[in-house]
This record gives structure tokens, sequence and C-alpha cells, in this order.
């Protein structure tokens, strides 16, 4: 621990001279525990090969040679380098890295004739003898190695207290009854096993280039690799594999190239999603066209309903796009996979299996294990070790079993694990140093404020502050206070729980709120950022009880301008926690609302008021500039009190309050991220939010435009203003602004943490909230950013002037630390994002299941897989068309699932129910379907099938059957869901088509609606009628070409619906234009403001992720010796 | 790219850790004082000639001597083979700053008339030469039983990789470092010259001044038990 003082003198404003002493401890790296009775030290051999092991929480008090270090940097191991510098730099582990190399009692120079193993070996021995005297004996030394024995030691230095084991002794002697460490050693000693036996034979063969079968080639040379990047022959870039189309991969080359993909495991040549690699490309002539079809596979549909915007224009197209292929990799991203034995695999006798990972896009893994009855049924942990060219698939080793497939708990393990959060988290444990810095609170002994604390705050005790959070609300991060002071002046204050108070820097309760970087919310769990004892109690912000809080009170004018700011350390004592419901009430007009009682609901009913009529006027002005509302589909869960079921899905209800709620913490969030930039210009934690890239809109635009919109998205203003016209034309069709707004959302690009001094100052905007400057600051209790930005504040306010000269490494002011923890936090806030949304997916599919689940199945013992589903019908919109069939949003669970016209076999087909024009729900005519049709579609907007007459059969000469339907953006269905169950894979859910849902379209729902093209019979006049007054003007004409093509007779008569259908048209816009704007409020899904940019575009969020991520990397390799 | 996770930079030294200096002095017998200098890996030695009468009668001042600074760089010198010729810029300039260093030091009002030659040969070059030329050229002095108010030690410090360091090597200048040379009168702490080329934030300027004003007191710990070591060996010969 380096201890810093920094000493300075300031003459006060009363010429008296105040000298100040600052203090920075810093915890570089952890040191040894003195406790502890011997010290490791692995050698090469061991480093090498078995870093899993040295992986693992249990083994402490490491101390890592940096000629083992430097030894794997020159062979280029960096992934094992960075994993032990990683093990090094965790605080937990106790563990050290010490540059023997550079020290000059341990140095050893290689003798003549000497290995370079032999001579790293004597430094290693070297290095543990002068352990041993620098401890005067106290402790034991053991050199773990597989290669060396005691023997070894003798030879060269006597010394005692130096014992050499292999791990295999090691563990034995140390850890006899940690079953997972001895499976660990054993797997991969397997592993090593096979890639020695398999080094061997492809020795004798290496002569081959490449070997048969596989159809893979060598990788070139690493030289010839960089040459061709920088000639521009090769181009680099983060494989990604198409989520829907396992057999496709892409990456994005430089701006002129675009986007390049790749076809086919043999030009995929061995690379795995995430990979970095260099890609040659093919001859123009063998150039293909990403494919449009929505997946057979059904677990790659699953996957594919978060992919939207993997290509990079966001849209469709059939045309071709340059292809390579894989001719070398930079680096690999290869990461632990949970993964299922494939079935049927268990009965092989032979110790290879191949297991199929959970997540479609990552390839099947060869593996090892002796006994594969043990792991069938069960998902397991797999790491990839190599992909041998003369292999179809990948090596690699068995880590750990979570638990029998489909249970609950193995699934949501399983989640946590593919998003690396980490064990500890999971666990809810904290260690035990850092439950002791918590403060006590029990019911014996409660806490109470400190005297001295208090009188250094602010004491906001008599100001009615008040709470409002969702019911049953633990850890509530922020409340609120307002009231009236005359002058029309009103002071408001947001008043933020002050974590900082309680976790010190660099303590171990802040060393590891840091690593778990926020709370993880899953639908039926949450693991927390702090321990309980905090998140739960003395943060929180609970009634009746006095807190400290971090305050920021403002005077407000009448038109609820900013007169004066005050930011500080303050006192509070919570009046009421309200929900959302209550407060909702309460500003409804009601005097009582449940759950309240009367007297305080009478209190609080004016400070709500005024709450809501103060934050209407912030709110409207930040929409003036350009502010979004945007939208995402979220749910909750109901459980059943007892069986543990899914009784309910629920969409999240938006309220008023909500946004009020979230205006006032969006102005807190914006004031203090200017206060803390004004203090660190080069270090102040931000939130930004880049401009979207215009391409991305493509989608939005034709989606518009199909329903007679156009969208102005030049900026975030004519964005907001378009989208809410549209809002207000549409204004019966709210799943339709839903999605459109959803689309919008998916557009953006992702809002992220940055350390103000890593880019220009005019990158600081968050384009969605329309504000300069915005940070996270109202819930330090699940977000560690919060704390982060905290402690700047503070920092600020104490008025130590950050022009100071010291250079303490404290990351407050350190640029360059923040950005890295600035780059850690956006990937863990992303992790736990996606984790949050598997995991809703997860219980969706629980709850179908629970739907479609037959009784009779159930009783016939089990999964009778003959039994029929229950049906489970449900309406939806159609959100997205691909080329053999559509996407179907159901708004009333927030499930979307594919629903396929075309057959995997060709073969089109179509429930008779479609095509009754009067809707078809009664009778089964939803299980009769039509085959032989023709279908047709242009991918954006529309998709039409077409039925023979003659397949028809008897339903032909039905007068309300027509005989060509077409489905379009935004149309309603009816569907079943129903769930295609895979051991391998989580379950999911698709779609199957009942029919057309025209009921649920009411006639005036503004432009464009369900259309039905018809030639055959029916009351012609009145139908084309409905249809042309709601058409858009172009579409309407295509029809009536289409329409008069197929029956010449008809042509006058449309033409002229079609002409007063126009007129009618732009009659009812012009109406609906003078009433816009009135009805606005009614369809925003409250989310929080920023938050939502998450959720948006989950496939390029994982692509920012790996280039953030690599950024990272690259720094961190910048600090390690390059020599 | 210099310093690693545990503080040590890319040589494994630490931020305020000089490398290993070795010298000596009067290594030519030709010349009327003399001295070799290694920093590390950079070498130079330097040949003092004078006083003497002045080459040229228009230079020559009449109260005080002058001095006449010639720097070379080896064509070896560094990893490149590379002949420099007698009137590069950065040579000249180099062997300018050397001269207007000293000037205020030496007491040249002594030797009226008379000229002072300091010949500089840099035979390995791996960063800081202006400081080992100047190091040097302190030792070539005292060894000719010039006159000098006190030594001169310079050193070298600069910003590399966000923390401040002393005596850079080759790779850390290059770098693109800001680097500060300033040569300094240890007993007086007085300096004699500050030489930058490159940007330092102002924020950073102080702290890197202090640290080269360290390094030049260290410097001038080893150049003076250099010195003395001399003086005694010299004595017990004579002595002898």
């Amino acid at each position: 621990m380096l201890r810093k003082e920094n000493i300075h003198f300031r003459k006060t404003n009363k010429n008296t001279v105040v000298k100040r002493v600052r203090e920075a401890v810093k915890v570089e790296s952890s040191l040894l525990s003195a406790e502890q009775e011997y010290y490791l030290i692995p050698d090469y051999s061991v480093a090498l090969r078995y870093v899993e092991l040295l992986e693992q929480e249990e083994l402490t008090n490491i101390i890592f040679a940096e000629t083992i270090l430097q030894r794997l940097q020159s062979e280029d191991k960096s992934r094992t380098y960075k994993s032990l510098r990683q093990v090094a730099k965790d605080p937990r582990r106790r563990s050290v890295v010490f540059s023997n190399e550079h020290c000059k009692e341990t140095n050893v120079l290689r003798e003549p004739e000497e290995s370079v193993e032999h001579r790293d070996w004597r430094a290693l021995v070297q290095t543990a003898a002068w352990y041993r005297r620098h401890l005067h004996g106290s402790a034991d030394i053991i050199l773990l190695s597989e290669e060396f024995k005691q023997e070894d030691v003798l030879r060269i230095d006597d010394t005692t207290g130096i014992t050499v084991m292999s791990l295999k002794e090691y563990l034995t002697k140390f850890w006899p009854k940690t079953a997972v460490l001895h499976e660990l050693l054993t797997s991969l000693k397997e592993a090593i096993l096979e890639e020695d036996l398999e080094n061997k034979t492809h020795g004798s063969t290496s002569s081959k280039k490449s070997s048969g079968g596989t159809g893979y080639q060598e990788y070139k040379p690493l030289s010839e690799l960089e040459a061709g990047v920088k000639s521009e022959r090769f181009f680099q870039g983060v494989m990604r594999v198409r989520a829907n189309h396992r057999d496709q991969a892409f990456i994005r080359g430089d701006a002129n190239i675009g986007e390049i993909v790749i076809v086919g495991s043999e030009h995929r040549n061995r690379a795995v999603h995430g990979d970095v690699v260099v890609v040659e490309l093919l001859n123009k002539s063998s150039w293909v066209a990403p494919s449009t079809h929505i997946s057979y596979n059904p677990e790659e549909v699953h996957a594919a309903a978060e992919d939207e915007e993997e290509s990079s224009s966001g849209v469709r197209t059939r045309e071709v796009k340059p292809t390579g292929r894989v001719v070398g990799i930079m680096s690999r991203n290869w990461q632990p996979y949970v993964a299922t034995l494939q079935e049927g695999s268990e009965k092989d006798t032979g110790s290879f299996h191949l297991v199929l990972p959970l997540n479609p896009i990552i390839p099947k893994i060869r593996i090892r294990h002796h006994d594969a009855k043990v792991l069938a049924n069960q998902r397991i942990v797999v790491r990839i070790d190599s992909w041998p060219v003369n292999s179809q698939y990948p090596n690699g080793h068995y880590v750990r079993s979570i638990g029998p497939a489909h249970d609950l708990d193995t699934e949501i393990s399983a989640i946590l694990i593919e998003h690396g959060i980490s064990v500890s988290q999971t666990t809810q444990g904290f260690s035990e140093g850092s439950l002791k810095e918590m403060p006590i609170n029990t019911k014996e002994r409660p806490w109470v404020a400190d005297t001295a604390e208090l009188s250094r705050r602010r004491d906001l005790r008599n100001h009615t502050v008040f709470s409002i959070d969702p019911p049953n609300c633990q850890d509530i991060d922020d409340a609120i206070s307002i009231k009236e002071i005359g002058n029309g002046q009103i002071e408001f204050g947001v008043h933020i729980a002050d974590v900082s108070y309680f976790v010190k820097e660099n303590s171990l309760t802040d060393l590891e709120a840091r690593a778990r970087g926020t709370t993880v919310y899953l639908s039926d769990r949450r693991f927390d950022m702090l321990p309980k004892v905090l998140s739960e109690q003395l943060c929180s912000l609970r009634h009746h009880v006095d807190r400290y809080a971090m305050s920021v009170m403002w005077t407000l004018d009448s038109e609820a301008n900013v007169l004066t700011t005050w930011y500080g350390r303050s006192v509070i004592r919570s009046a009421c926690e309200m929900e959302y419901e209550q407060a909702q009430g309460l500003l409804n007009g009601k005097d009582v609302v449940p759950g309240l009682d009367a007297k305080l609901c009478k209190q609080l009913k004016p400070f709500v008021v005024l709450l809501a009529k103060t934050m209407r006027k912030v709110r409207a002005r930040r929409m003036a500039k350009g502010g979004l509302e945007l939208e995402s589909s979220e749910v909750k869960f109901k459980f059943k009190e007892e069986g543990g079921g899914i009784s309910d899905i629920l969409p999240k209800q938006p309220l008023e309050v909500h946004q009020i709620i979230e205006e006032a913490m969006v102005m807190a969030n914006g004031h203090v991220a200017q206060r803390i930039y004004q203090g660190f210009r080069e270090s102040a934690m931000l939130r930004h939010h880049p401009p979207p890239i215009e391409s991305h809109f493509k989608m939005l635009l034709r989606a518009a435009e199909s329903r007679g919109f156009s969208i102005d998205t030049t900026s975030n203003l004519a964005l907001a203003n378009s989208l809410r016209e549209c809002a207000a034309k549409s204004e019966n069709d709210i799943e339709f602004v839903k999605l459109l707004k959803t689309m919008a959302t998916m557009a953006m690009s992702e809002a992220s943490y940055i350390s103000s001094g890593s880019m220009d100052a005019s990158k600081y905007a968050h384009y969605g909230l329309a504000l300069d400057f915005y940070t996270h600051f109202t819930s330090p209790i699940r977000r560690y950013a919060d704390l982060v930005v905290h402690r700047q504040l503070m920092s600020c306010l104490m008025g130590s002037t950050p022009q100071t000269t010291d250079n303490s490494s404290d990351f407050l002011k350190n640029g360059l630390k923040m950005e890295q923890v600035a780059g850690h936090l956006n990937y863990k806030n992303r992790e736990s994002k996606l984790a949050q949304k598997d995991s809703t997916e997860l219980f969706q599919t629980l709850y179908v299941l629970q739907k479609t689940r037959n009784p009779a199945a159930v009783e016939n013992g089990g999964d009778d897989p003959e039994a029929e589903d229950l049906p489970f019908t449900e309406t939806g919109i159609v959100s997205e068309i691909r080329e053999n069939g559509f996407f179907v949003f159901v708004p009333r669970f927030g499930i979307r699932g594919p629903v396929y016209l075309k057959e995997k076999s060709g073969e089109i087909s179509i429930p008779l129910s479609a095509l009754k024009l009067d809707g078809g729900s009664g009778g089964k005519d939803h299980l009769v379907s039509i085959a032989g049709c023709e279908m047709d579609t242009d991918l954006m907007t529309q998709i039409s099938v077409k039925v023979p007459p003659q397949a028809l059969g008897s339903h032909a000469s039905s007068p309300n059957v027509s005989s060509l339907v077409q489905f379009r953006l935004f149309d309603k269905v009816k569907v079943a869901l129903r769930l295609k169950k895979s051991l391998a894979h989580r379950h999911t859910i698709y779609m199957t088509l009942i029919g057309l849902d025209r009921q649920g379209a009411p006639a005036s729902s503004g432009p464009g609606k369900p259309r039905l093209g018809t030639t055959a019979t029916g009351p012609m006049k009145g139908h084309s009628g409905r249809l042309f007054k709601k058409a858009g003007e172009q579409l309407k004409q295509d029809e009536v070409k289409r329409i008069a093509q197929q029956d010449p007779s008809l042509a006058p008569l449309l033409q002229r619906d079609l002409i007063q259908g126009i007129q009618e048209g732009q009659q009812q816009r012009q109406q609906q234009k003078k009433g816009s704007g009135k009805n606005l409020r009614k369809q925003q899904q409250v989310v929080d403001p920023d938050e939502v940019y998450y959720q948006s575009r989950p496939e390029s969020s994982l692509y920012n992720l790996i280039e953030s991520f690599d950024r990272f990397r690259i720094v961190e390799s910048n600090e390690s010796p390059s020599s | 790219m210099s310093h690693n996770q545990i503080g040590l930079r890319i040589d494994g030294r630490r931020p305020a850790e000089l490398r290993k200096i070795t010298s000596t002095t009067c290594v030519l017998s030709q010349a009327d004082g003399s001295a070799y200098l290694e920093h590390g890996n950079t070498k130079v030695l330097a040949a003092v000639y004078g006083p003497r009468e002045a080459r040229h009668r228009a230079l020559v001042l009449h109260d005080r001597a002058i001095l006449n600074v010639e720097l070379n760089v080896a064509p070896f010198s560094s990893g490149e083979r590379r002949r420099r010729s007698k009137n590069d810029k950065r040579l000249l300039e180099m062997a300018s700053f050397v001269k207007q260093t000293f000037e205020p030091v030496v007491i040249a009002t002594l030797y009226p008339r008379s000229q002072i030659d300091i010949y500089l040969q840099v035979i390995q070059h791996d960063g800081g030469t202006l400081q080992a030329c100047i190091n040097a050229t302190t030792l070539a002095l005292i060894d000719a039983g010039i006159a000098m108010t006190d030594y001169v030690c310079a050193c070298t410090a600069g910003w590399v990789e966000r923390e401040a360091a002393i005596d850079l090597n080759y790779i850390e200048e290059s770098s693109d470092t800001s680097e500060v040379t300033i040569a300094m009168l240890p007993k007086s702490s007085k300096i004699t010259l500050a030489q930058m080329e490159s940007r330092l934030h102002v924020d950073k300027l102080e702290e890197v001044f202090r640290l080269a004003g360290e390094g030049c007191k260290q410097m001038y710990e080893v150049m003076d038990k250099t010195i003395r070591d001399r003086a005694e060996d010299l004595a017990r010969k004579m002595t002898v």
C-alpha cells in the first residue's frame, strides 16, 4: 500500500492561512496476506496450461513471477497472460506479481548451454528462496510445477521450506474435499493429453496444407496478415455470426467496403463468434446476398428476434454483398459457454462427446469426459481449448455442471453465466472483510445517526420529503421535496441516498461493488450490488427514520426556471413511501387512496399536485428542445402464491407520475453532470448518447410510409415532432404507435458512460434527452456509476481545486482510469440488461408452456408427445415482413414470434380462416390449411399469398372467401402461440396463423389498415370504398392497377372510388392535424428515459460491447511491459 | 507502453530512478582533461583542451576566455548506421546548449585572451544525449583543472504514460513524450539550462521539474564520487 501525502497552504477570505493535508492511500494491487502458512509460485508449465485452476477463487496468495509472465507474452499467449494479470489485480485473491527479473537478488543469468526452461526454473527457485529469506522462514513456499521435481531444487540451492508439488499433490494435500478443483484438474489434464496427442499426429501430417474432410485451411502467418491488412488486401474485424442464420457470419470492414459476409463453415475457417479475424475477399462472381428468410430452426429465431439491426443498413435487401473467407485470426474471444450433451451421446462408450452450446451461434464443441451418463440432460459449462485444422469441431473441456436442463434455477444460472455475472454476485455473498466494514444495524443495536455527522449536514428533517416507487420497493434511491416559498417561487429538492458516506473509496465493499457494476434485476429475483444492510436498510430512504442524503435543491420561479441550485449532504426524514398508483390517485384528484391513511393523503396531496405542475413545465421545455419519448415493451410477471407458476403477464402501465418522477431525476442528473464537469474537466463520469446513424432509420421510414406518414429524422426535435404527429393521427391505434416508437428506439445508438477527458466536449450531449450534459446520479444503491458521480460531486463541493499538481492515482481525477471504469460499467450494464431480457423471455416461454400444456398429457404420465397442445390464441400485430413469413408482436404479453407462410419444404400454405372475409373466427377453419399457394413479398411492408382456385376446392364457391391475402406491416392477426421444445436449447415460442383480426381494427383508425384485395365476388363497391378511403395514395394506385388488370370492367368504378378516397383522406388528416397534441400523454410508456437505449438494439450493442471491450483490453496491454 | 502494472518502467526502473552510471576521468593522455561517462547505454567521451591561446585573433576576448564546443556523434551510435555531417543543425544546436550551460559556470575571467576547447564524442546513443554530454563535460573540465563555481549536473525528466519519470531511455523518448532537460548547480540549486522541445501541460510542469531536479542531485553524488576517487588515487600514487 502506498501512502501519499499532499500538503498545501491556502489563504482564506479572512486572511488566515489554512494548512491542508490530503492523504491518498492507493491500493494498486493487494498484498499477500500475512497469516497465510504457505505461498504458491506456479511455474510456466502450470501457468500455461492450468490457468483456469489458478483462476479458481479458492486458491489465494499466489506469487506470479515476472519470468513466467514475460515468457507467456513472448510466446504470444496473451489470453493466459491477461487471466493471470486479472487474478493478480483482484484484491480478494491476495495475489501479487513479483518482478524477479528486475530484483538484484533474484535475477538469474542464463548459463552457457543452459535451456530456457531450466534457466526460468532456476529463476523461480531463486525467487522462492528469496521470499523464504525475506519472510525469515515464517511461511513455506510451494513451487507448483508439472515438469520439475523436488530434487531439481536441491541441485540448485540448498534451502529448506521450499516444496515442489504437482497440482495433483497440492490439491490432495490442501484441498482434499473440494471436488470442484479435482474435477477441473482432471478435465484439464484430459484436454492437455488430447492436445499433445493431436500435436503428435498432426506433426506427421503437417506437410499437408489443408486436411481432407473438414475443408479448413491453415491460417496465414501473422506477418502476412498484418501486411495484408495494411495494404487493404485483407480486412480485419470482429466476426459476428448472424443469429438467425448460423451459416452466415459477417465482419464490418472499413467504410469503403462496408459489411463483409462470410458464408459457410469452410469460409469461416474455425473462427467463432466474437473473434477478431482477418478476411480475404472472394472473387466477385461468388458474392452472395444475405438471407432474408426466417430461419426454420426455432432456437435461431429466438435469437433472431433480438437481432433486428444487425445489418448496418437496417434494411433487408436481396442485393449481393462483398463475400470473403477467413484467412487468419488476430485474437480469440472464447468464453465459457453453457452447453448440453448431444442427445443420445451419453450411450456412446467412447470418451469424446459433442456438446451443443445453448447459444446457437456457437459451434458444437468436442469434449472429453470419462462418464457421459453423468452429463446427460444437464446444463454444463464448457470452454474451448483449441480448434485444429483437421477437426470439424473445436476441442474443449468440461468445467462444471449447473444442473438439470429446463430446471428454472439451472436456466437462470445459465443466463447469469452467459452474461458474465460473477459467482459472488449470484450467491449474494460478500466477503467477510467487506461485511465487517458495514455499520451495524440489528434489532438490539439499531443504527443511529452520528451527532457530529449531523452537524456537518444540512438538516432537512423539517421539510416534507416523500418517495414514489413501485410497490414493494426495498432499495429506495430517491426522494423528493417541494414547497412554495412565496413570490411564486418554489423550493424543489431531489434527495438521493448517500451511499458514498457508507462505502469509502477502495474499501472492500467498494471494490466488490465496482466489480459487480450494477444490481441485476431478473424477472423473479435480483442480485444486489451492495450488501443488504446498506441497500435495504441504511441507505434506502425509508420513511419515519433519519437518513443521510445527497441533495440537490433548486429555487424555481413560477415558470419553473432555475434561479439557484444548491448541492450538498443533508439529513432527511421521509414522510411517506408512496407507490406510483397511489401518487397517481392523488394526482387524479382522489382524496384518499388505498394503502395510505387519510391524514397523510391530505398532507401530501398538495405537494404531489405542485410537483406535477412544476415538472410538466420542465418536461415541456425539454420536449421543445427535442427530447424523445420512446418505447420499449416491458412486461411484469405475476407469480402464483404457491406452486411457483406464473399467474399472469402484465404489460407495464404507463402513468403520468412515472414521467414526473423521471423528469425530476433527469433534472437532477443534468445539473449534477454540469457541476462535476466544471470540477473534473478531464475525468468527469458523464453519460452520453450519440445521435443515431441516419441509415438505421430506413426501416422506420418505410414502415411509417406504408401507413402514409413521413418522418423527419434530421434532428432529435424533428424526429420527436414527426413521431408525435403520427401518434396524434392514429390515436385509436395505440399498438401501431407503440410499434413505431419501438422501431425508432431500435434505430437509436446506445447511450454509454464516458470519462469527459476521453472525447471532445461536443460529444457529451444526450441525443434522446436533448441535454448537453447528462450523468447518472440518482440511483447509487443499484448503479456504481452513480456512486462515482457522488464522490466527484462531493470532491467538487469540498472546494479542492482540481488543478492541483498532485498526480495521485485517485481515479476520480485520473482520466485514463475513469475511462476504464466507464468501459467496465458499460459492459456490466449491458450484460445485466441482456440477462434481464433473457430472463423475461424465459418466463414468457414458461407462461406459454403452462397455457398450452394439455392436462390430458399430464394425466397420461408426463410428457406424452402425442398429446395435442391446448390452443392459446392471441391477437398480435405484424411487426416485420420476411421472405417466408413474418414476425408477430403480441402486445398483451410483449412476446414476438415468427409465423411461417412457407414451410421448410418449400410448401406455402395458409389456413382457410385467413381467407374468410368475416375474420374466420369461428369453427375449425384455422386447422384447414390450403396448400399450393403462390407468394410474393417486397420484404419491407407487405407479403401476399395467392391461392389457386382449384386449391380452394369446395370453399371456392363460398361467397366470403377471397383468393388473395395480403399481410402488411402493422396488420392485426390472430395467432396461436406454440412452443417448440428442445433439449439442448431453451424452448422457443413460435406462432401459427389463425386468421386476420378484422374486428380489432376500428373503421376510423387513421390512414391505412388491413386490406384485402379481391377479384372475386362480394359487395364490390362497399368493399373497395372502405379500402381506398384509408389507403395511402401510392398504394391505392397500385391496388387499382392490379385489380383493374384482373377485371377490366371494374376499372372505372375503382377510379372514382379512388379519387373520392383520396379527398376524404386529406380532409380527415387535416382535421386530425388540428387536434394533434391533445392526447399525447396517453400513449407514453414509462421507462427510465435513458435506460431504454440499452434494450434497443441488442445485436448491435453486442458489437459495441466487443469494440469497447477491445479498447479496454488494448489499454491494458499498453500498460504491460512489451519488451 | 513503458509502465507495467506494478509501477516499473519498460527497463524495470522506478519512475525516479536513474540508469546505471559509470564514469572515469583522465581517459585520454593527449587532452588536458577528459572523461568517459555511461548513462545506461548512452556513452559519451569528452575531451578538454586549454586554456590555450586562441586560434583566431578575431575571436579573442581581452578580459576572459572563450569556450568552444564541438559535438560529434559516431555513425555507429544508434541502431541504424548514419553518418552525420559536421554542420548538422541538431548537433550544432546541442553544442551551443552545452556552451551556454557552461559559460556562466566556468570562471573565464581567470583566463583572459585564451580559449577552452571542449570536444564531445557520442559513442552510443540510447536517450538523454544532452544530459550525458553536459555531465561528461563537467567531469572533463574538472579533470583539466579549469576553475568553475560548481559542478554542473544535468538530468532529463518527462511525462511518460501519465506519470513523471526521469532519465528517459531511447524507447521512452521516442514514444512522443514531452521531455525536459535541466542542468543544475547542485550546491545552490540554480538552474543553468532548461530545455524542452515538445508540449507539456502546465499542470505537469512542476512535477516534472521537481523530479528532474532530484535527478540532478543524484547525478551530483555520482560525479562527485568519481572526482574524489580519482583525486585519492592520484594522491596515493604521488605519495608512493
